[in-house]
């Protein structure tokens, strides 16, 4: 790697290294591992972290058929509704357990991550 | 005992030595239902950090001067032995070998984006219809916006004929905006960072950053 210019700021690299920070906590989601001190809690996280894969899986699908134009404007109104109540469940049950969003994730070591 | 560190797929065995890897084990090429890989024989992966990073990069680089392509493979990653290397390379092999062709004779420059705002957003459409349709048409625009950086675009053009492939990720943590991975020809970094240092003040109000070349890292995710 060579610098190139012109240089960066020092905010801006404060920035970068928050960044990088950021994503080496998301890298190291830890693989599940029931704490018997704090079993509610890891099981909410799995089961929350399963709920919130599928619920983007079912964001996604919905979106491929909103582009395609195969979803008809109460099927839209009413998968957006189901969808967004979803979200609002999974946010607020993760809040009750003091889970962070960024929490929801899975280490499938080789595999990378869940989400 | 020690277990199979995977370091990346190689476009063919090197006419060089392998040399040592990151905890000084020697390397050695595994060639499996039509893919070669670069393992060596530890006791555990090593600890990320910044000096085993650069250390890989290192192993890697060197041999990528011998080879036409070379695909890294996630950092700490490792089998139990060749057996389950070869079964976990078998049920990939169709991804791996498209990824390998894909950065066959390139490497990666990567390209930062900077500033206090991102661009404005272009409205959409007069989100009619009731909440549920409304909610679903901010996630339809979430996700485009999260595969487009606008901000470059006075940049696109001058690129179009040195990038074969591109990968973006939008932070909208200012000032860090955006990160823009280009795969190019292997040699073409010089160039690229002529045309971007020609396009800054077209930029403007956003500054950009050139680093690379690198391996193609944004390039192997089908590898990882």
């Amino acid at each position: 790697m060579s610098a190139r210019r012109p240089p960066l700021e020092v905010r801006e690299l404060d920035s970068l290294r928050a960044e990088l920070e950021r994503q080496a906590d998301l890298a190291a989601a830890p693989r599940w591992n029931a704490n018997p001190e704090d079993v509610q809690r890891s099981v909410a996280r799995l089961v929350l972290t399963l709920v919130e894969f599928i619920r983007q899986l079912l964001e996604r699908q919905a979106i491929r058929r909103l582009e395609g134009g195969t979803l008809s404007a109460d099927e839209t109104e009413a998968v957006g509704v189901a969808l967004m109540r979803l979200e609002e469940t999974v946010r607020d049950l993760a809040a009750r357990f003091g889970l962070e969003p960024n929490e929801l994730n899975l280490d499938l070591g080789p595999l990378g991550r869940l989400l | 005992m020690s277990r199979v560190y995977l370091y990346a797929l190689l476009s063919g065995p090197p006419a060089c030595e392998t040399g040592r890897g990151v905890c000084a084990e020697r390397l050695r090429i595994v060639a499996t239902g039509g893919l070669v890989a670069l393992v060596g024989d530890v006791v555990d992966a090593p600890a990320p950090s910044a000096l085993t990073l650069r250390a890989q990069d290192a192993v890697l680089r060197r041999l990528a001067t011998e080879l036409d392509a070379v695909l890294p493979v996630r950092f700490g990653t490792l089998v139990s032995d060749d057996v389950a290397l070869a079964e976990a390379l078998a049920r990939r092999q169709p991804q791996l070998a498209r990824a390998l062709g894909r950065v066959a004779g390139c490497e990666q420059m990567t390209l930062r984006v900077w500033g206090d705002v991102a661009t404005a957003e272009t409205p959409t459409a007069a989100a009619g219809g009731g909440p549920g349709t409304r909610y679903l048409a901010g996630r339809r625009h979430a996700h485009e916006r999260a595969r487009r950086v606008p901000e470059l675009e006075p940049l696109r053009t001058r690129l179009a004929d040195l990038v074969r492939e591109e990968r973006v990720e939008r932070h909208d943590r200012p000032p860090l905006l955006a990160t823009v991975q280009h795969l190019v020809r292997r040699g073409a970094g010089a160039r690229y960072v002529d045309v971007v240092d020609a396009a800054r003040d077209s930029l403007r109000p956003w500054r950009v950053s050139v680093t690379g070349p690198w391996l193609p890292y944004a390039f192997a995710e089908e590898a990882a």
